[in-house]
């Protein structure tokens, strides 16, 4: 503990005796988390409209007119026990009709103009959470559309599938820009601790010729990068907190996404706990290639 | 506590800085190393502080061959030395108090002990008022009590010691000397390297002399 408190305070006289130095490290990293957390505030929101969509998301098997009890109870038993099947509703004919006058009110009257209800015998499965996503619908579409006494199957295919694969392409865009960020900021830590090491090398000289081992000498230099991208990162949140606090309410609620009723979410507290420490992994990294390159003992 | 056999090194091919090399340093001695520029003073000294290796021989400090000795372990043997240096390597934008804990630090004492031992070390070399000075404050003789003080506040067996009085007049130079003897008094083994041949000669200490990185006498002390 004692050594602790000392390595701590070897590095916090690091960067107080070279505050500018310092101050630019962690205006940087701040910037670089504020656009890592802009695209993390994305991400989460489209996780969550997702989720909605997902919940929302329904697979309808229409029977054929002859389809007999046996066929109907192969293709309850094939939709029951695929996986992430949460409930299968069949629905007759009544039922079918009921629905259709609820919907479309006086224009359902065309119904009793006909001899015969036309509206075909369903299943209607809804999924789990696991199981609310386009592929596996599709594959248990697939699956189910051939079987004997299936007419059609339905789930919305083509605007699920775009909305999927815009989400996907925001999140590769989204991980392309932040690696590549990082990699920025970690040169601009390890030049950093470089710097730092350059300034103190007659102070390492010594240290060695007075019997200090490598971790002692490298401890306070590791706490300095940690510090550096704890702040940093922090910083950054912050400042993403702040973009979202000012412009959410200004300019995305009252346009267009008031219609969907989806309220745009902050990042949740683990998410930023782990941005935070994402900050310090880089810390830890930016000295280790530093120390790596410049300090060799 | 100081052995050398038949030690050879060399800064390249056509470099070589000592040529077997035996002498022997006992407990408690005071030796003088002298010999002319590029003899291999400090070569001796740097390798005995484990700052270079040697290509060949075997050197014992402690009892422990140091010429086969683990990079790990280099840490542990040089606590157990102390080193001083003509150019002093003092740390400027650290008080001498803190110039002088930096051997305590090291060894992860406590702040308490660091503050007595400095106290006390400071009050060894005479410098106990200037302890919240900076060095480039203090006088060439002043700014090497303090490098000794930090080479002995953790009370090493043995002190090195490279030219200390490179740098002073005179005067300056017999202070010093009186210091690195009473740091021998208390039981420390010291070796000091020096071209100051006049001065030498007047301290009836055992003197190794070194030409061309060869011991030319002194090696072995006469009983």
């Amino acid at each position: 503990m004692v050594r602790l408190f000392y390595f701590l305070r070897r590095a916090l006289s690091h960067i107080g005796r070279s505050p500018v130095v310092a101050g630019v490290t962690v205006g940087t990293v701040a910037v670089v988390f504020l656009i890592m957390g802009v695209f993390a505030l994305v991400g989460h929101n489209l996780e969550l409209l997702t989720h909605r969509v997902g919940s929302g998301l329904k697979l309808s098997v229409f029977l054929q007119d002859n389809c007999d009890d046996q066929q109907r109870q192969a293709v309850e038993k094939l939709l029951s026990s695929s996986a992430g099947v949460e409930r299968v509703q069949f629905v007759d004919r009544q039922e079918a009709a009921a629905r259709f006058r609820q919907r479309f009110g006086r224009q359902a009257e065309v119904l009793e103009e006909l001899d015969q209800n036309p509206l075909p015998e369903s299943f209607e499965v809804t999924f789990a959470p696991a199981g609310q996503n386009p592929q596996n619908i599709g594959d248990l579409a697939q699956r189910v559309v051939n079987r004997p006494g299936v007419e059609e199957v339905q789930y919305g295919q083509a605007w699920l599938d775009r909305f999927f694969r815009f989400v996907k392409t925001v999140r590769l865009l989204g991980l392309g820009v932040g690696v590549l960020i990082l990699l920025a900021a970690l040169l601009i830590v390890s030049n950093t601790i470089r710097l730092s090491v350059y300034a103190r090398r007659e102070e390492i000289t010594i240290l060695k010729l007075v019997g200090a081992t490598d971790g002692f000498i490298k401890v306070p230099f590791y706490l300095e990068g940690v510090m550096l991208g704890l702040l940093g990162a922090g910083l950054g949140i912050a400042l993403t907190w702040a973009a979202f606090a000012l412009l959410v309410p200004e300019i995305l609620v009252p346009g267009w996404l008031e219609e969907t009723r989806f309220t745009v979410a902050f990042l949740p507290f683990e998410m930023m706990i782990w941005i935070v420490g994402a900050g310090a992994f880089l810390g830890v990294l930016g000295t280790m290639t530093s120390l790596w390159r410049y300090l060799k003992i | 506590m100081i052995q050398m056999y038949h030690v050879h090194m060399s800064y390249g091919p056509d470099a070589p800085a000592l040529v077997d090399i035996t002498l022997r340093v006992d407990k408690a001695e005071f030796v003088f190393i002298t010999g002319p520029s590029g003899a291999g003073k400090t070569s001796l000294l740097r390798l005995l502080l484990l700052a270079e290796r040697c290509d060949s021989g075997q050197i014992l400090v402690f009892g422990e061959n140091v010429a086969r000795i683990k990079e790990s372990r280099v840490p542990f043997v040089r606590r157990r030395i102390g080193v001083v240096f003509q150019d002093f390597k003092l740390l400027p934008s650290r008080t001498v108090a803190e110039n002088v804990a930096v051997g305590l630090e090291v060894l992860g004492r406590s702040r308490r002990e660091i503050a007595k031992k400095s106290a006390d070390v400071l009050r060894l070399v005479g410098l106990e008022h200037k302890a919240n000075s900076y060095p480039p404050r203090l006088s060439g003789g002043e700014q090497q009590r303090v490098a000794i003080a930090r080479a002995v506040i953790n009370d090493p067996p043995i002190l090195l010691a490279d030219e200390p009085t490179g740098n002073l007049d005179p005067v300056l130079s017999r202070e010093i000397y009186d210091l690195l003897t009473e740091v021998n008094a208390r039981g420390a083994t010291v070796v000091v390297a020096t071209h100051d041949i006049g001065w030498v000669g007047r301290t009836q200490k055992r003197v190794i002399r070194l030409e061309r990185g060869r011991v030319v006498s002194g090696g072995i002390r006469e009983s």
